[in-house]
This record gives C-alpha cells, structure tokens and sequence, in this order.
C-alpha cells in the first residue's frame, strides 16, 4: 500500500502542486501558444471554429448524405440530428487527441527551452491542454448555441458538461505525461502514437453508432477506454439523459490511473530529461 | 557566495539508443550503458562580490557545470549552495519566437526566467531603452539582425540585479560597442557586489573582469589563480592539443618566470630590444627598435614561423605578428644550429609597461605543432615623447587643418 502511495500519488500531487504554484506562468505561455498557432494568418482565431466546422461537414455529408446513417431511436432522424450526434462526440475527441498528440512532443518542442533556462518542465503538457480545451469550449458554445436555437434544445443532464470533459482532460494529461517521457528516449514513439489515434477513432462510436456495430465487434467497446467518454457526451446531448453510474466509474477510474500513472514517469525520469532532449 | 562542493556529473551513454530498452525491461538489473565523465570532484568557493572566471577548451565541462549551477541540469553526486537570486545569462535569447515582437518576447521570456508579470511591467522602458532597438522593439524578432536579438536579450536578461550572476560566453556576439556596453553593466554588477561567475574564451574580457580564474579540463578543475596567469597556462594547453597531446611542458617555477610549453623541437634563448644597436629596456615612444630573437633549432626543421606578441600590464594584446604574415619562408634550419630572428619597427606604441612573448611553431598559429611559446619573456618601459603627447596605447599623429567656413 505505502509502495503504490509512493510510486503512483506522490508524483501525482507534486504535480498538482507544481501546476498551481505556477499558474501564472501556464497562463502566459497558453495565451502565446494560442496566438501562435494562427500568427500571421488572415483569418487568425477564427481558424479555431473553421476547423471544427469543415470536419464536422465532411463528417455528415459522408455519412448522413452518401452513406445514410440513421440514429435509431431518434425521432424524424435526419441530415440535421445527425450533425447534432456527431459533434457531440467529434469535438471532445478532438480536444483529446490535441492534448496527447501535441503533449508527446511537448518535451522535444520546447527542448531549446529545457535545455537552456531553469524551468518548471513538469508545465509543459499542461500548456497543450490548457489551448486544447480553450479551442474546445469555443467550439462548444457554438454548438450549444446551435442547438439551443434549432428546435433541437437541451437537457438537464448538460449540465454535468463540465465534469465529463474534467475527467476527460486529466485522462489525456496522464496519456501526453506518459507518451511525452517516452518520446525523449525513443522518437519513434510520436508516429506510435499518430497512428494509434488514427486506429483509435474508427474504433469508438463516434462517426457511428454503437448499436450500428456489428455483433461480434461489440465487446471491444469495452476495452475502449474513449468510449466511456464519448457516450457520455451523447447521453448528455443527443438523448438527453445521465450517464449511467457504470459510466461514471470507468470514466473517474481511467482518468485518476492514467493521470497517477503519467505523474510517475514524469517524476522518475525528470533528471535525465534535459540531458537527453 | 557560491559554495561547491564535490560536484560530479555522469551522463549515461546509451550505444545504440536501443540497449535503453533493455534496461528499462529489466528494471535496471542489467546495465547497458557507458558512462561519462563530463564533471568530476569539483570543488569551488567563490566569495560574496568576487568575479570568478572559468576557461576550459570546448568539451571540458563548462557548460555542464553552469547547466547544474543554474538548474536545468541536475549533478550524479555532490552538492552546491548559492545564497540569493541567481540570474544567468546562457543562451541569449534561447525561448524568443521569431514571429513575435520584441516586446510580446520580453513578456514571456521574462515569465520563463522567473520574473514576476509587475516585475516586468516596471522594468519594461528600462529594457527597451537599454537595448537600443527603437521601433523594432514592437516588430517581429525575424526582422532583426543578429546584434539585435542578442542587444534584447541581454538587456532583459540583466535587467534585474541578482545576487549572483552567470554568464556563459553572453559578450562574444553584437558589435563593439555593445559589447562594451554590456561589460559596463556587468561592471556595474561587480561594483555593486554581485558574485559573478564568468565563463569566457575571450581573454581579454577574462582578465578584465576577473578577480581570480579557474581552468577546467575533461571535467577537472586542475588550477584555480590569478587570471593573466590562468590564460597563460590554458594557452600552453591549446598548444598541447595541437601536437597530440603528448610532449608537454610546462615549466612555472614562479609566477614572474616566463610560461612556456611546447615540444621543445626548437628552443626560444635569448629575446633583446634593442634600439641603435644596444640592448634597451626603456625606450622613447616612436622609436625604431629590433626586436631579436634568438632561437636554437634541437632539430631540423624547414620553415618555421616565428612570432611576437606585445601586451600591456594589464594584459591585453597590443600588437602581434609573425614570419608567416611576413615572409614567403624562413628556411630551412639544421640541428643544433642558432638563428637570429630580427624584427624591426618603429614602436609607435603609447607610454607604459608592456611585455613581449614569443613563440616558435609550424605554421600560422601555435595550434598546431608548437615547438615553444614563452611568455612575457621581456618587459620594457615606453616613455613619453617630449614634443608630442598623447592618450592611449597607438601612436598616431594627424594632420590637423583649421578651415574656417
């Protein structure tokens, strides 16, 4: 017991404790990391909301317009509801794969940095994820929005938005602390994980639905740590209805262990990482 | 104060990269890696206010121990304490993005190295107007020359006063007249008590502002003293490495005999101002002078350089030359035979105690094969001239017309 305190919470809570002595520090960089990313463009920010839009149209003109999916039990199911659903899952997994993939570089991204200015690198992936999840809350208002105005609406069970997308934030945090250790040691690991999160999409019902799936592939939904998530969204949106209790505790268990898990390899490893960045 | 103590650095080495997995695999039981040495046992005391400064050829643990100092590296073994705020100047500029402004770099940069956002905010006309940059300090750093990024981030990295200070090779980029500037502020620094360790291949900026010297060699510090004397002993050891490293001497009895290294193929004897024919060792500035050196040739050896550098009493080069700048060939010189090697020039240099060395070598520079090179061999005295006086150490005398317009 005292082992698993020592290797998996400690590091966990140094952490925390790191990110919140420097919250200042996270702020400013964030903020230049979002002006960054579109500096000099013309459109600027606004390339924040016409992402999300162009993936969300090819999204429903494939599916909904070419392949004619139904959302089953959805009443007049349409082109229209189907964007609803597929946004529901499509924009909080974008936030996830930005946060892990751009968290895996994160060392060797800001290596000039590690290697250079005495620094708290324990910092760096919170960066990612803080502009991932600003980008996401941008998309979202839209979105909701969107349905509030359409005759669509929304339910009560919105409002548990905030803890979903927590647990969901601190799942990712924990994959980008683990995969940015490796990725310093191996470099091989930032394609690794390209493709994983290619595979990764088409095997949780995010474009599809679940019940759509064939029989005999259910019963890898269950090892689908996403997918806990990704229903989640859909109850709260689409159906309008909580998220079952089973849902809950997979969601808080995969986000506290891999968030406890990625603490561990950043603390064991921080020493040698910028010698090896 | 900075206290050091049995400081060792070992960086594991990991030949190919793949044997780290098999040591991760098995816990670490099964050791794949070579180590290195980069730092070993050294041990340091710098008092409050004093200017340490470290010399070392590339590669000899220089910048690893400033790395440890300043905590972006962490050492194998060993302890330091540094007592306040330390601030380093490593890298200039190491975190500025080119498509931002000067001034949006200074923020974030700032924030990186620890300063505070009102820190910042107050200090922000002062690191503006310190680097001189005028309007491009609001446009994007890609559009500036190279003086200018350092100009900005020297300015921001040595806008607040630290206790202690660092700085790493910072003074060799930007054009003279900053790097005069920025000596003045880390002058200012000195003056005002900052404990400075300096870390520098430019001789000149090292006996300026050192108060005392170490050199460093494959992770050791093999000699800590008086800079001028330091520089002496680390240029006999850029001499070593030329030759391979084998036959190498030194011969430092006492500190005001003449330093010399080299393999001895060829040996400086006797070096003589002289001025009219005899031997003096004060002479009137302006004066036609031969400077004679007598070299003893242990072997034969075809076309050798011989060289002369003057310097001044604080020790900075005044004037150097040698045979291959001059000559097409020197020779060829048999064993056990002598050679006057005359030099002769009007030492239009200004009044004050210099002192010369000299040095015999293969080819343009000592870096190669360096057979001696003896330090301030000699000391003379340049008085002034009756009929004209002037300041500073080249004699030059203008016409000066008066036009009225």
């Amino acid at each position: 017991m005292r082992q698993i305190s020592d290797i998996l919470l400690r590091p966990a809570l140094h952490l925390l404790r790191a990110n919140l002595q420097n919250i200042g520090l996270i702020y400013d960089l964030t903020k230049r990391d979002l002006k960054l990313r579109y500096l000099g463009s013309y459109l600027g920010r606004y390339w924040n909301i016409v992402h999300p839009l162009a993936m969300i149209s090819i999204y429903t003109v494939v599916f909904a317009v070419v392949l004619e999916a139904k959302i089953p039990g959805m009443a007049n199911s349409s082109t229209f509801s189907f964007s609803v659903f597929l946004c529901a899952g499509l924009l909080p997994w974008n936030a996830f794969t930005e946060t892990v993939l751009r968290g895996t570089n994160s060392y060797l991204e800001h290596g000039h940095l590690i290697k250079k200015v005495a620094f708290p690198i324990e910092i760096l992936q919170s960066i990612s994820t803080a502009s991932a999840g600003l980008t996401f809350w941008i998309s979202w208002l839209l979105y909701f929005g969107f349905l509030i105005l359409s005759d669509f609406g929304i339910g009560w069970p919105m409002i548990l938005l905030p803890v979903i997308f927590f647990l969901q934030m601190m799942f990712a945090l924990g994959l980008a602390y683990i995969f940015s250790v490796l990725n310093v040691f191996f470099r091989d690991i930032q394609q690794l994980v390209n493709i994983i999160f290619q595979l990764w999409f088409w095997v949780t019902p995010i474009v599809y639905l679940k019940e759509n799936a064939p029989e005999e592939l259910q019963f890898i939904f269950k090892f689908n740590p996403f997918f806990y998530f990704v229903r989640a969204y859909q109850d709260i949106t689409v159906f309008k209805q909580w998220p079952s209790q089973g849902s809950w505790i997979a969601m808080g268990v995969i986000a506290s262990v891999t968030f406890c898990l990625g603490a561990s390899f950043v603390s064991f490893t921080k020493r040698e990482i910028p010698d090896e960045v | 104060m900075i206290e050091i103590h049995q400081l060792s650095k070992v960086y594991k080495v990991y030949n190919p990269r793949s044997l780290r997995i098999k040591e991760w695999l098995t816990l670490g039981k099964v050791k794949k890696h070579e180590e290195f040495w980069a730092l070993k046992n050294i041990s340091l005391n710098i008092q409050p206010g004093r200017v340490f400064g470290i010399v070392g050829m590339n590669g000899a643990g220089k910048s690893t121990l400033l790395k440890i100092l300043t905590g972006t590296s962490t050492q194998t073994s060993g302890s330091f304490k540094m007592n306040g705020t330390v601030s380093a100047l490593l890298e200039l500029g190491a975190g500025f993005h080119p498509e931002m402004t000067g001034e949006e770099n200074v923020v974030t940069n700032g924030r990186i190295i620890g300063l505070s956002r009102d820190e910042l905010m107050d200090k922000m006309e002062e690191i503006k107007e310190f680097s001189e940059l005028g309007d491009f300090f609001f446009k994007p750093v890609r559009t500036y020359s190279s003086g200018m990024y350092v100009r900005l981030a020297f300015s921001l990295a040595s806008a607040t006063r630290p206790k202690i200070l660092i700085i790493d090779e910072a003074l060799s980029v930007g054009d003279a007249y900053f790097q005069q500037k920025c000596l003045r502020r880390i002058q200012e620094f000195k003056e005002s008590g900052v404990t400075i360790l300096f870390v520098s291949h430019d001789a000149g900026a090292v006996k300026l502002l050192c108060d005392e010297v170490g050199l460093l060699d494959e992770g050791q510090l093999i000699s800590t003293g008086d800079p001028q004397e330091m520089m002496e002993l680390y240029n006999a050891m850029l001499s070593k490495v030329g030759e391979g490293g084998k036959e190498y001497i030194i011969n430092r009895a006492r500190t005001t005999e003449p330093m010399r290294s080299g393999n001895l193929k060829a040996q400086i004897k006797k070096i003589i101002l002289k001025a009219s024919g005899k031997g003096v060792t004060a002479i009137e500035t302006g004066s036609p002078v031969d400077l004679e050196i007598h070299v003893q040739f242990n072997e034969a050896i075809a076309n050798p350089t011989v060289g002369i550098m003057i310097r001044d009493r604080l020790g900075y080069d005044i004037f150097g030359t040698n045979t291959f700048e001059v000559l097409e060939s020197t020779g060829s010189h048999g064993k056990n035979s002598q050679t006057i090697f005359r030099f002769s020039f009007p030492l239009n240099i200004g009044p004050g105690d210099y002192t010369v060395t000299a040095a015999v070598h293969s080819s343009r520079t000592h870096l190669e094969e360096c057979y001696e090179w003896a330090d301030r061999l000699l000391t003379f005295k340049v008085l002034p001239k009756s009929d004209y006086h002037f300041l500073g150490v080249s004699l030059i005398k203008p016409d000066i017309r008066v036009e009225q317009i």
